[in-house]
């Protein structure tokens, strides 16, 4: 700036940088603004509008920090960096509750559950079991990546403690029958049972699982032969936005049963039945996994040919979505319950079906911490809510 | 003369502190004389109802795990699709001691519906985390999930004062 | 408005350097002052007008101490200062420490009160601190008040250092803004601090502290004794990482606008002792204490009872600056005690000991008093103590801790180099010698220090200045 001095004065830092932070700055006016990060797998702060309230309460900056921060150029970019820094310099293994562990394997750190709400759902579930003593009650809680592939966890992690939580839970349910599939999926720990960047189980972990619960539900797994296909091969799920870990992309694979087995799903917040239990069209969003059964809706009815007089009620979460491919052939019709998003009662849907069988498949982290299944369970319904 | 001056500055100083704190103070702990339903009113005019329907107590229940026998007034709108998660609750405290147990209830809701949608549904969250807002004013507390939230908050806030 | 934020660092520090050179001389302060009123309203416009009241108040008040030293009525004066500092506590008291206050009464009578006290201004405890800084010095004759009131204003406003310090004293600061020049040399200066601070507290300590968070979210029940040092390593570190790293970028946007505050950490878990740790460890908040509390107290120069005394009154307020909790009080006895110990008991003793031995005691007592400081209430500390000393957890070691170990030891490790003054001698040494070759490397390296505090103040989800609630 000033050249008139003896020994010209070194501004090299200060031009360096107010040159990068303008270039940033130009470049983040003339890159369009985005909705959504698939990265990050959230929606992306857009420019706030001005009010009064929001200026005289402050709310307004904290909303252009956000908007900033959100639309800065390379966003992705400057992700990437961090978590290279935190996990390869600093050798952190842990990264906003998802574990860094061996082989591109991210497992969620599973929450601490809460007893109170445990012993709630034991009791929910065997008022529900002593009520229709008719039915054939079964129960399956899945146990997390971080209890079957224990030899891919980061050093030194923690035992998640779900074995013993599963064996607490079996002894406080009365009248169902609990499988416990651990050893079964145990003992194939190897394979790829869990997606590396997604906290879902893969395909082959549902059917490791599908061959151990067979016998409590009556059928013979045998008795069906299914083709393996895999749809995609670049799938990276919520693990990878969760940590920022983005190096590895999961294959899905999908198990159809052979031989012909026409079926009809109807989705409650739908409109019309559709022929396939698979919605092709989420292989192509960031969101993979909802090519099982379309993601998450409160009620789903699968109507097939299996002609067996059979009809299962599935009250489960999002594990179970991939699961119903192996069930098709052995019942009449499937009603698949998601009480997260369901208001339905019990009553309403065991009044309405004959039903024959009543399965839980949940995965062991979503169980324990879970409050909506008690509800669902012990609810009488409302009247103002019946169409 | 000079330090006369001064000293007028600076107990004019003191004094327009003291009115401020005062004012700020009687404003928000004054119990509101305005008609719950006015104020429900208000705010479902400046809410997006659209994606809400009333709700029976028995879903208060649920959704909350408070009774609202408890309070002098409660209302709450809730989507008419599940998949949604709008919602609005207008509560007239029965007295002020209610508002910490409400504030709890409201807080495990939001955090159990976060929960719920987190990493399936992006839309939801977005309406979850950045227009949810939870404000408790003159024996009334209000809470929001819509995307009119911070106009919703506004409206709440001026029809409790009377404005 | 964050220092650490886009807004801050993107548009608003360099529009405010551009501007700054553009302006002549004396409209500066104006611009200065402008500057920071937009900085406060940006984050917290209803602080304004309290803040405002606050500099009208001091101003006349600095003005009338100032007519009554030159007159010589000195009673009078004496009434003036006592009411100035009082009303500046008051203001203190009411916004942070009125609902502790009465909490704990009404602990003790066994009854609840119910107020609301609206939430406290931006940087109430820095910026009543420089306030009575001010009236003491005028007060004293050490420098005549500001006549100007936007320079006055400025004073007690700058954006640099309203939110979170460094308390820079009256008299230091009173010339600087009569009359201060901006050069090559300082800008040059001044953005190579505020760069290392920046990367100190985004990189190193929001990384430590997501350490600690997950620690500190451990159930105390089955906590081993080496997650619990662990836990309270991060912390420490963390804490010293953001304070003095928010102080270099306070004392670097200073230096950008001819500022030259002095430093607020000097290297403090090097210390060889207690009293040297509170020479090195936020040296503007200690200087205050001694200045304005402890000397007019009496300072040293009387009999052995009322240094006690003395010192005591010093650092039960200490503690209770950084909070309204009891922890803060006790984390103040704690030190006051270490202090008194090195002081009159164990004095002759400590000299024979080797100082490395006193630098990692010192550094092990500092990090002890930390866990005080971070727990919610005493009982919370007093069993986190147990568990550093492995009673009461699941011993000594535990996968847990290893799983700490083995996530942090680098980060950790690095941050304890960091925090001896072998990096700082290391780059004056380079900065000395004066090549074309040793300034590209320089100007390489905080081009780097840019992009990676850009990485991480976009990736992480903007955590406020931990001293700014204080």
């Amino acid at each position: 700036m000033k050249q008139n001095q003896k020994k010209p004065p070194k501004l090299w830092i200060t031009c360096l940088l107010l040159c990068m932070v303008i270039c940033f700055d130009v470049i983040a006016i003339f890159t369009p603004d985005r909705k959504f990060s698939e990265t990050e797998n959230r929606m992306l702060a857009a420019f706030p509008s001005f009010s009064a309230q929001g200026l005289s309460d402050g709310s307004t900056g904290e909303n252009v920090e956000k908007y900033l921060s959100d639309q800065f150029a390379f966003r992705d970019v400057w992700a990437g960096i961090s978590f290279f820094t935190r996990s390869k310099l600093m050798g952190q293994n842990e990264m906003n509750g998802v574990y860094l562990g061996k082989d591109d394997y991210l497992m969620l750190v599973p929450s601490e559950p809460q007893p109170d709400s445990v012993q709630q759902k034991a009791d929910a579930i065997n008022a529900v079991t002593e009520k229709y003593g008719n039915i054939n009650h079964c129960i399956a809680v899945i146990p997390n990546a971080v209890t079957v592939m224990t030899s891919k966890l980061p050093d030194y992690a923690p035992d998640a403690n779900q074995t013993k939580q599963l064996t607490a839970l079996s002894k406080k349910l009365k009248g169902i029958s609990f499988c416990d599939v651990t050893k079964a999926m145990r003992s194939k720990r190897y394979e790829a049972l869990f997606y590396h960047t997604d906290h879902h189980w893969t395909s082959l972990g549902a059917y490791t699982a599908f061959r151990s619960i067979a016998p409590s539900l009556g059928i013979d797994p045998d008795s069906v032969e299914f083709d393996v296909y895999t749809v995609s091969d670049s799938f990276q799920g919520t693990l990878a936005s969760k940590s920022g870990s983005h190096g590895y992309y999961d294959t899905m694979e999908i198990y159809v049963p052979k031989g012909d087995h026409p079926l009809s799903v109807k989705y409650s917040d739908g409109d019309e039945a559709k022929g396939t239990l698979y919605q092709k069209e989420f292989l192509d969003t960031k969101d993979k996994y909802a090519l099982f059964l379309g993601g998450n809706h409160p009620t789903v009815t699968v109507t097939t040919t299996a002609d067996t007089n059979r009809t299962l009620m599935l009250i489960k979460d999002s594990y179970a979505n991939c699961f119903v491919q192996f069930l098709t052939p052995y019942f009449d019709q499937i009603i698949i319950i998601d009480p997260r998003y369901c208001y339905d009662t019990v009553d309403m849907v065991l009044n309405e079906y004959e039903v024959t069988d009543l399965l839980y498949l949940y995965n062991a982290d979503t169980f324990m911490s879970d409050t909506s299944l008690a509800d669902f369970l012990t609810f009488s319904s409302p009247q103002e809510n019946e169409e | 003369m000079k330090a006369f001056f001064y000293e007028i500055g600076r107990w004019a100083a003191v004094a327009a502190v003291i009115f401020i704190i005062a004012t700020a103070a009687g404003g928000s702990s004054a119990v509101s004389s305005a008609n719950p339903q006015d104020v429900l009113e208000a705010v479902c005019q400046s809410a997006d109802m659209t994606n809400m329907q009333p709700a029976p107590n028995q879903t208060v229940k649920r959704f909350y795990g408070i009774d609202p026998s408890e309070y002098e007034f409660c209302a709450l709108y809730y989507p008419k699709t599940n998949m949604d998660v709008d919602e609005l609750l207008l509560v007239r405290l029965t007295d002020s001691s209610q508002e910490q147990s409400l504030r709890e209830a409201v807080q495990s809701r939001l955090d159990a519906q976060k929960n719920v949608f987190e990493s399936y549904g992006v839309g939801q969250m977005e309406l979850l985390t950045n227009h949810s807002a939870y404000r408790s004013d003159s024996g009334f507390a209000f809470f929001i999930i819509n995307q009119n939230a911070d106009k919703a908050q506004a409206a709440f806030t001026d029809a409790v004062r009377g404005k | 408005m964050s220092l650490t934020g886009v807004f801050f660092v993107f548009l608003f520090l360099p529009a405010v350097i551009i501007l700054y050179r553009l302006t002549p001389d004396r409209f500066r302060n104006l611009l200065l002052l402008a500057l920071s009123v937009f900085f406060i309203a940006w984050g917290s416009p209803a602080d304004i007008l309290l803040i405002a009241l606050s500099i009208v108040f001091n101003y006349f008040t600095a003005l009338e101490l100032d007519e009554l030293r030159r007159s010589q009525n000195d009673a009078f004066k004496k009434v003036v200062l006592t009411t100035g500092v009082a009303a500046n506590v008051a203001l203190l008291i009411f916004y942070k420490y009125f609902l502790f206050f009465m909490n704990s009464i009404g602990g003790v009578l066994g009854t609840e009160f119910h107020f609301t006290v609206p939430p406290a201004p931006i940087g109430i405890s820095f910026f009543t601190f420089s306030a009575i800084s001010c009236l003491c010095d005028v007060s004293k004759g050490d420098e005549p008040a500001l006549r100007n009131p936007l320079d006055f204003a400025l004073y007690i406003s700058f954006f640099a250092k309203i939110t979170s310090g460094p308390i820079v004293k009256f008299r230091e600061m009173a010339g600087q803004i009569r009359q201060r020049s901006m050069t090559a040399e300082s800008v040059e200066a001044g953005l190579k601090l505020f760069l290392i601070g920046l990367s100190k507290k985004l990189i190193i300590a929001g990384s430590l502290g997501k350490l600690f968070n997950a620690v500190r979210a451990e159930q105390l029940v089955s906590m081993s004794a080496l997650t619990a040092w662990l836990g309270a390593l991060f912390y420490s570190l963390m804490l010293y990482y953001d304070f003095s790293g928010y102080s270099d970028m306070a004392i670097g946007l200073g230096r950008i606008f001819g500022f030259d505050f002095a430093k607020n950490f000097d290297h403090p878990y090097t210390s060889v002792s207690m009293t040297d740790f509170w020479r090195r460890w936020h040296i503007s908040l200690g200087a205050w204490f001694r200045d304005y509390v402890y000397i007019p107290l009496g300072g040293s120069r009387v009999s052995k009872g009322r240094i006690i005394f003395n010192l005591s009154a010093v650092w039960v307020l200490t503690g209770l600056w950084h909070g309204a909790n009891w922890t803060f009080v006790v984390w103040g006895l704690y030190h006051l005690a270490l202090l008194l110990l090195e002081k009159f008991a164990f004095k002759n003793l400590l000299k024979k000991i080797p100082a490395l031995c006193r630098g990692v005691m010192t550094f092990l007592l500092a990090v002890i008093g930390w866990t005080i400081f971070f727990s919610d209430n005493i009982a919370y500390a007093g069993r986190y103590l147990l568990r550093m000393i492995g009673i009461g957890g699941s011993g000594l070691a535990d996968r847990t801790g290893l799983f700490y170990l083995s996530g942090g030891g680098i980060l950790l490790a690095a941050a304890l180099f960091g925090a001896t003054p072998l990096l700082a001698k290391l780059g004056n040494k380079i900065g000395e010698k004066d090549n074309t070759l040793v300034q590209i490397c320089t100007t390489v390296f905080f081009a780097l220090l840019l992009l990676g505090s850009t990485a991480f103040m976009i990736s992480d989800t903007v955590s406020s200045f931990l001293y700014a609630q204080f």
